[in-house]
C-alpha cells in the first residue's frame, strides 16, 4: 500500500515539473494567429456556456423586452458599445475586431442559442480570457436590457429593416441618447 | 565530336523540356486568375477577416457558425452571391465588395483586399473536404 502511495507522490511531482518545465519554456504558440486545437475550442466552448447559463439561471428580465421603444433604446447603445465588435447586420466590426482571437462573434446566431437573460449576464459581467468586457459600472441595468432586447430582435432583423431602424432611432433618440456616449460611432 | 552535335541541343532538351511541362501543368489545374496565390495566407485571412465568425470553413477549428453558408465543399458550389457562376473570379469580387454586388446582402464589406481575396478563394478551391465526408 505504502510503495502505491509512494509511486502516486512521484507521478504527481513529476507532473507538476513538466507542467511548471512547460511554462517556463516558452514553447506555448501565443499569438492570436495560431488558432486553438479542436479538443481546446469545445472545452472552452462547453465550459463558457455551462458557466453562463447557472450565472444567469435565476436572472429574469424586469419587463417585455418586445417593447419597441426598449427595442430603440438598445439599438442606440447597441451601436455606441457593442457594433464595434460584433457588427451588425450587414455592418462589419471594426478592423481591429476580427484579429482577435477568438474573434467576437457576430450576436444574430448568439440570439437564437441564448436566452435573453443569459445575454443580460454576459454583458454585465463579461467573459474572461475571451476579451468580452464587464460593463457593469459602465451601464445601468436598465442599459443592459434594453440592449438585451435590441439583441433578442436580430434573428429578425434584416440588413434592410437595421439600416432603416438606425435611421428612425437617430431622429427620435429617446433615453438612450443621455447615456450613448463613450463607445465610438 | 559529332555526338556532341546532337549532345548539346538534347541535353538542353532535357533541361528545357521538364521546365516547360511544369508549368503546362500549373496551368492546366489553376485557374489563371488564381496562379500564384497563396493558399496558405488565404486559409489565416480566413479567420483574421473574420470570415469564420459566419461561415464553418474548412481546416479552421471554430463552432457551428450558420450566419452565413458553409465553406466545406466551396469548389462544387455553382455559385456565389446567390446568382454569380462560381468562377474565381466572380467569389474574389464578391469577397473584395460583397455590398456593391447585392446591396441587401447581410455580408459585410470586411475591408479584404483583392490579393487577399484571391488567396481566400485559392485556399477554398484547395480544399478537398466536403460535406458528405472527405475526399474529391
Amino acid at each position: 500500500m505504502r510503495k502505491v502511495f509512494g509511486a502516486i507522490a512521484v507521478f504527481l511531482v513529476l507532473s507538476a515539473l513538466g507542467v511548471v518545465a512547460f511554462l517556463y519554456s516558452g514553447m506555448y504558440p501565443i499569438g492570436a494567429t495560431t488558432q486553438h486545437s479542436g479538443i481546446i475550442y469545445r472545452a472552452v466552448d462547453t465550459l463558457v456556456r455551462q458557466a453562463v447559463m447557472e450565472s444567469a439561471k435565476d436572472i429574469s428580465p424586469p419587463g417585455n423586452l418586445e417593447d419597441p421603444d426598449l427595442r430603440r433604446a438598445g439599438l442606440i447603445l447597441y451601436r455606441g458599445w457593442c457594433l464595434q465588435c460584433h457588427g451588425a447586420p450587414g455592418v462589419a466590426p471594426s478592423p481591429f475586431a476580427t484579429g482577435m482571437n477568438p474573434p467576437p462573434p457576430p450576436l444574430v446566431q448568439t440570439a437564437r442559442e441564448w436566452q435573453a437573460k443569459e445575454v443580460w449576464w454576459v454583458i454585465d459581467n463579461g467573459i474572461a480570457m475571451a476579451g468580452m468586457p464587464a460593463f457593469r459600472f459602465k451601464l445601468t441595468d436598465e442599459e443592459m436590457w434594453a440592449i438585451t432586447a435590441f439583441v433578442a430582435s436580430l434573428p429578425e432583423l434584416s440588413p434592410a429593416a437595421y439600416a432603416a431602424m438606425v435611421k428612425e432611432a437617430e431622429a427620435n433618440p429617446g433615453f438612450a441618447a443621455r447615456r450613448g456616449k463613450g463607445g465610438g460611432s | 565530336m559529332r555526338g556532341l552535335k546532337f549532345a548539346v541541343p538534347a541535353l538542353a532538351a532535357m533541361l528545357v523540356l521538364p521546365a516547360c511541362q511544369e508549368e503546362e501543368e500549373a496551368r492546366s489545374l489553376e485557374p489563371p486568375a488564381l496562379v500564384g496565390a497563396d493558399t496558405e495566407r488565404g486559409k489565416l485571412a480566413l479567420r483574421l477577416h473574420g470570415c469564420t465568425t459566419c461561415h464553418v470553413a474548412p481546416g479552421v477549428v471554430g463552432g457551428n457558425q450558420r450566419i452565413g453558408p458553409t465553406l466545406v465543399g466551396f469548389t462544387s458550389r455553382r455559385y456565389v452571391a446567390g446568382s454569380l457562376p462560381n468562377t474565381p473570379e466572380n467569389a474574389i469580387h464578391w469577397i473584395v465588395s460583397p455590398q456593391a454586388i447585392t446591396p441587401d446582402s447581410a455580408m459585410p464589406d470586411m475591408g479584404v483586399d483583392y490579393e487577399t481575396a484571391r488567396d481566400i478563394v485559392a485556399y477554398l478551391r484547395s480544399q478537398t473536404e466536403t460535406e458528405w465526408g472527405s475526399g474529391s
